[in-house]
């Protein structure tokens, strides 16, 4: 149990659709799990940001040829300003972009350079960082849920490798009655997501879930941590064999 | 759909051949001749409507021709699909100044099935009796099919919408939504919604924009006309516990202005291309997301094709690049492209936004190829 009053958990998110349904997602799954996240964490009272593609945080400096984070560093000082007792963060971001700042988008390349990133803002000492790309995009937890979701025609087929590139919107819009609408209908079928069929189908809802946890206990102890771990750099060819 | 215009002679635009999408984005600084672009198609519908080139409707000469070519002929050439056929359509207006005499002709799969330079067949119709050509006489032909299938898609099929800032606020319009759809101005929109409602094969349709609604205002409920009558469109707020309706005319300019153009790419039956001028303006930005996916959606879902203008920078950011056409002006001309190439290929690198093209890095249009 923690020893301190919980801290707030703050979600940044891609569009507006996102912005309304993170948080139900974050509100029911942290409700699910039998130990309860809620002495060290409570959700964020006001809406998430909403920071668009994960190309809006990540630049390309011409002069060094390196990737920075300038902008996502800016929002993080923010939130710490503008929502007391800040603990956690986590960006949770669709990971169906072919390029970043003209290199190929890899999630798990980028998520360490954003969670890296995010150490220069206070991220790791100051509060806990996580950053979650669902693959390959956020309609893959309403695909892997069909069955549980209001007006999903009767014999309609989860596509195979859910997590590979295709268009969760389109499956969405022609096996749902009605169509499918991001901006209005994905907090609302949100709250119909069965989350043991998600464990079980998508591998990126499990790395949210893991993220999650990490973040809890992370402020419940009060040792920060930023999510994925940077791997230290391999040793040098020069160096001298130990 | 149209598929290309080429435009000769009308207000800033000398000669320039518009190629369009499913989904097309205008972009250009104030003054380049965007609106020039969206009048000349609704002045070409108009002209069909009142089956004559009527140049006194847009100030006359002086006014509707560019003005360096006072004496040239206007002219617009379409070449459209219609939705369930398979051929390509081309239709040629023409309207020279000196004789006023108007020159059409109509092409279907590459066939001409008539043209007529005044009062002269030069290839008559094949259809007994022969009219005498006067006028245009797309869609006047007894007997020729096609020419009414065309006549429908560029006349009522064509929907132009520059909503004013008290669009379904202002008098209501009782008139029919029967022949030509929602009004430019929006001013029928009784008679459009109840159109919608009457059709109940699609009654997923006046499901779908009261939830569009809720990203205006969160508290919408829902969106009842008031039948048999048509003559209020009242539209309910959750508050509370309570459900509190309000006339439409009663609501915020955004919410008015939203409503209008969900009630334009829901209306029934669907137009076959959707124009919109400054979508955005009134709307607060978090509605943008929202419209833009139902601007996106509509080609796709089959109800038209979208022609649109912009001036949002958050707007353009939400549609794919390709759909994107620059309006420049050169000298005294209008000139309106695909987007230079080297800003497609930065941003489909992510290494730019398109939101960008309106601000940090001014959109360029595409060198035009080199004839022969």
């Amino acid at each position: 149990m923690s020893m301190t009053s919980p801290k707030r958990l703050v979600a940044f998110v891609e569009g507006v659709g996102d912005k309304a349904a993170v948080p139900i997602l974050l509100k029911r799954l942290l409700s699910d799990w039998a130990e309860s996240p809620w002495d060290a964490l409570f959700l964020d009272d006001k809406p998430p940001f909403e920071v668009g593609e994960v190309s809006n945080l990540v630049q390309l400096d011409k002069a060094t040829n390196t990737l920075h984070c300038a902008e996502w560093e800016r929002l993080l000082t923010q939130a710490q300003r503008t929502r007391k007792n800040l603990g956690a963060v986590l960006l949770l971001l669709d990971g169906d972009i072919p390029k970043v700042a003209g290199q190929e988008f890899c999630p798990v390349t980028f998520a360490r350079l954003l969670a890296d990133a995010a150490r220069r803002a206070g991220g790791g000492t100051l509060f806990s960082v996580a950053v979650v790309f669902l693959l390959p995009e956020y309609e893959a937890l309403l695909i892997a849920s069909h069955e549980s979701l209001p007006n999903i025609n009767p014999g309609a087929q989860m596509p195979h490798n859910l997590e590979e590139k295709r268009s969760g919107k389109g499956w969405l819009g022609k096996n749902l009655k009605g169509g499918y609408k991001q901006a209005t209908d994905q907090a609302e079928l949100t709250e119909y997501l069965r989350f043991d069929l998600l464990r079980e189908r998508l591998k990126s809802f499990c790395r949210l879930e893991r993220a999650l946890q990490e973040l809890t206990t992370a402020v419940r102890t009060g040792s920060h941590i930023v999510s994925p771990v940077v791997p230290p750099a391999p040793p040098s060819e020069a160096a001298p064999p130990t | 759909m149209i598929h290309s215009i080429r435009i000769q002679n009308f207000r800033s635009i000398v000669d320039q051949t518009v190629h369009l999408d499913p989904l097309t984005v205008l972009i250009g600084r104030s003054g380049t001749g965007k609106s020039n672009f969206v009048d000349a198609l609704r002045f070409l519908r108009d002209c069909l409507a009142k089956r004559q080139v009527d140049v006194d409707s847009r100030g006359g000469v002086a006014r509707t021709l560019h003005i360096d070519h006072q004496k040239v002929a206007l002219a617009f050439t379409v070449t459209f699909s219609v939705i369930g056929l398979d051929d390509t359509f081309q239709y040629f207006l023409c309207w020279s100044p000196d004789q006023h005499r108007t020159e059409e002709w109509l092409d279907v799969g590459g066939k001409k099935l008539f043209q007529h330079r005044g009062a002269k067949w030069l290839v008559p119709p094949n259809t007994v009796p022969l009219p005498s050509p006067n006028g245009i006489m797309l869609g006047a032909i007894p007997g020729l099919q096609e020419s009414t299938f065309a006549y429908v898609s560029l006349r009522s099929g064509l929907g132009c919408y520059d909503f004013p800032g008290n669009v379904l606020a202002a008098g209501v319009q009782p008139g029919s939504a029967a022949d030509t759809g929602l009004a430019d101005n929006g001013s029928n929109y009784l008679a459009v919604a109840d159109r919608i409602l009457s059709d109940l094969a699609k009654a997923q349709y006046w499901k779908r924009i009261p939830k569009s609604l809720r990203t205006v205002n969160r508290r919408v409920a829902n969106l009842t006309l008031n039948v048999p009558t048509a003559n209020r469109l009242d539209v309910a707020l959750k508050t509370g516990d309570r459900v509190i309706t309000f006339d439409v005319r009663e609501e915020s300019e955004g919410f008015r202005r939203y409503l209008a153009h969900m009630l334009a790419l829901y209306q029934t039956p669907s137009k076959q291309t959707l124009v919109f001028e400054h979508p955005e303006s009134g709307l607060h930005p978090g509605a943008l997301e929202a419209l833009a996916e139902e601007l996106r959606d509509t080609p796709t879902e089959g109800r038209g094709q979208v022609i649109l203008t912009t001036h949002s920078p958050q707007l353009l950011d939400r549609f794919p690049v390709e759909s994107i056409r620059v309006v420049e002006m050169h000298g005294q001309e209008t000139r309106i492209g695909p987007l230079d190439a080297d800003q497609i290929a930065v941003i489909k690198d992510r290494l730019m936004h398109p939101a960008e093209l309106l601000t940090t890095d001014e959109a360029r249009a595409a060198e035009p190829v080199a004839a022969g």
